[in-house]
């Protein structure tokens, strides 16, 4: 039933607000020991704001919690729960491969095997078809970023000189 | 006004800065005709680029590439019926089925004349409304601008979607996210967890670019565009004949009016006005039953409620530094970067500067209207082409540009981390505004509340005692009680899956 799925996530949002709310509330403790430490006397310090926000959090939480055990999320007026696809994985993963290069291949390499990564697991594309677009496009980001706009990107990383 | 006006136009029509707003508006534009990426997407995905440039230079390229995507929305409504973002929803109803008649050129050339009309008479307004509201906010301390925050965040909570508990979750999401790093005060650290990077908090461009560039890239690259554009424009330079010209005058102005004025309150973005303004429209028509079927008002008032809607957006970003929609939050970092602080100072120190923004956006405009209509065709198929080819394009831009703002290779990985809460946030249906206005805001409102308690001994009395602190928490209380109205309404009524929502 998606009327039950959509309950759950909600729930589940719900929880990790209250999660998310207690650990604000643990930090601000830790603050405001850190405020102790330092001799601050003031009206409202800064353990008192994350301390304020934590609280909010929880209160609104709760509404929230209520809300979703009450009344269907349709009737709450909130849009449906969309279902979730496999097709950003993909871009996900070799967004996540490019950070991890970027810092030892340099730009124009991390940034071609993103391109072909992402263009050549699609499997509409040959992959001669899917290299020779990643270059091109790679050219053409090389021509705008490092060229143009003057990026000083750590541009062939260890490779380069 | 007029000599500074004067020599804000002298500035911006210089051939260097009609060039950035040439490319300005082509790039909004190209990025406005994808469909789901508006001009916050635009902006945030941007605004890296621009910050290698002079700050003029890169506030005119900002404010062209602002109007570009306000263009490039309706045009692929109109034309191949996929509203290039939220507020060109309302556009696809009359829109597309207009092109279907073979009056696709005039439905664009109408969209295009009366954007040009709203933005340009609602430019004229800011530049007679901003200064001396911004001088009013001379009468403001610390408690009047933390009233006027919470007013501002109540209302953005409570209008930016259909259920305000979600809308004030994600405020608080976004006002917590400020605490990361040294307190703006005193300088304590908060949830750092020992980590230098975070000492300095979250920048607030990658965490823009994430969850408005590379969360909207994610979600369209599920789906695969199948797009059709429908037949050939009959002219290379559409233009409308009297009789659309005559019928859509009236349509245009209440639009104007309707977009200028609601968009003067936060929360009251382009996709509620646009709303509004077709809902008002269909009312007064003598043939309300055309409305859906291609009725030429039914496209010239939502555009120009668009566009006068995000002109008069920027007033209270002027005046008082306080975004209404997302894409001015990204144009308040935008002038924060280059040290500029909105409100009196803005129109006194930085007088040169603020007048050639506002000549830009005329300029700006003037160059969507020249470039856009002539370019249409092309437009059109470029929001054809698969999102499994432009997606990865855009999602290295924007992970390129994010690492170029301030060549940090953490805010590559905020810019990812950012972009999976953005994707995981539309698909479960919460708005991200109230997020990132949290989060633009969050320091300010830290400061002034802290601030404010520490002028009165730490009594709350503080904010009922002072006339405009408090009548801005009564606005706020008025928001709430809407928001709940509005909510219950909706509950009651069990609004349609489609009703207004704005991203």
């Amino acid at each position: 039933m998606p009327e039950d799925r959509a309950r759950r996530v909600d729930l589940a949002l719900a929880t990790g607000f209250a999660l998310l709310g207690v650990l604000v509330l643990l930090e601000a403790r830790r603050v405001r020991e850190a405020v102790a430490d330092s001799g601050l006397v003031e009206e409202l310090d800064p353990a008192d704001f994350v301390a304020l926000l934590g609280w909010a959090l929880l209160a609104v939480t709760a509404v929230f919690a209520i809300a979703a055990l009450r009344r269907s999320r349709e009737a709450d007026g909130a849009p449906p729960i969309e279902p979730l696809s496999r097709r950003p994985l993909v871009p996900l993963a070799s967004m996540l491969g490019f950070a991890a290069l970027l810092p030892w291949a340099g730009f124009t390499l991390a940034t071609f095997a993103f391109l072909a990564a992402v263009l050549a697991l699609d499997s509409r594309y040959r992959p001669a078809v899917a290299l020779a677009a990643a270059g091109a496009i790679t050219a053409l980001l090389h021509g705008l970023f490092v060229v143009a706009l003057g990026v000083p990107f750590p541009v062939l990383g260890r490779f380069g000189i | 006004m007029d000599a500074g006006l004067l020599q804000g136009f002298a500035n911006a029509l210089s051939p260097v800065n009609v060039g950035w707003a040439l490319l300005g508006s082509l790039v909004g534009t190209l990025i406005g005709v994808l469909p789901g990426l508006g001009p916050a997407s635009a902006l945030s995905i941007l605004l890296p680029v621009t910050l290698h440039l002079p700050p003029d230079a890169a506030l005119i390229m900002m404010m062209a590439i602002y109007h570009g995507a306000q263009y490039g929305g309706s045009t692929t409504a109109i034309l191949i019926n996929v509203p290039g973002e939220a507020s060109s929803v309302a556009t696809c109803l009359d829109g597309y089925p207009l092109a279907r008649q073979g009056r696709g050129a005039s439905a664009l050339a109408i969209v295009a004349i009366g954007s040009f009309v709203a933005a340009t008479a609602s430019i004229a307004l800011l530049g007679w409304i901003a200064p001396p509201l911004a001088n009013l906010s001379l009468l403001f301390g610390p408690p009047e601008y933390f009233a006027l925050l919470l007013a501002s965040l109540v209302a953005l909570a409570g209008f930016s979607g259909p259920s305000p508990v979600r809308g004030a979750l994600a405020a608080l999401l976004g006002l917590l996210l400020t605490t990361v790093g040294l307190d703006p005060l005193d300088g304590i650290p908060r949830f750092t967890f020992g980590s230098m990077n975070l000492m300095t908090g979250f920048d607030i461009v990658p965490v823009l670019i994430g969850l408005f560039g590379v969360g909207e890239v994610l979600r369209s690259m599920e789906s695969d565009l199948k797009a059709v554009f429908v037949g050939r424009l009959a002219r290379w330079f559409p233009m409308p004949s009297r009789a659309e010209l005559a019928a859509s005058a009236a349509p245009i102005t209440r639009g104007s009016v309707i977009g200028f004025v609601l968009g003067l309150l936060p929360g009251m973005g382009s996709s509620v006005t646009t709303w509004i303004a077709y809902d008002v429209e269909r009312r007064v028509s003598r043939t309300p039953e055309r409305f859906g079927h291609g009725e030429i008002a039914g496209v010239a008032s939502p555009e120009a409620a668009n566009n006068a809607t995000a002109i008069s957006g920027m007033i209270p970003l002027m005046a008082f530094g306080i975004p209404t929609v997302p894409a001015l939050a990204i144009m308040l970092a935008a002038l924060q970067i280059y040290g500029l602080q909105p409100g009196p100072l803005l129109f006194e120190q930085h007088a040169a500067f603020t007048w050639t923004v506002i000549a830009a956006m005329f300029v700006g405009n003037a160059i969507c209207l020249v470039l856009n209509l002539p370019l249409v065709g092309l437009w059109a198929r470029i929001a054809s082409v698969p999102y499994r080819l432009l997606g990865p394009l855009i999602l290295i831009v924007a992970l390129v540009a994010a690492y170029g703002a301030r060549n940090s290779l953490f805010d590559v990985w905020v810019v990812i981390a950012f972009g999976l809460l953005g994707y995981l946030l539309r698909k479960i249906g919460w708005p991200p505004a109230p997020l990132i206005l949290g989060l633009v805001l969050g320091p300010m409102f830290e400061s002034s509340l802290r601030q404010s308690l520490a002028m009165s001994g730490g009594s709350l009395a503080i904010f009922a005692q002072r006339p405009l602190s408090a009548g801005l928490l009564a606005v706020g209380a008025v928001a709430i009680a809407g928001a709940a109205w509005f909510a219950h309404r909706r509950r009651a009524r069990r609004a349609p899956p489609d009703a207004p929502d704005w991203a």
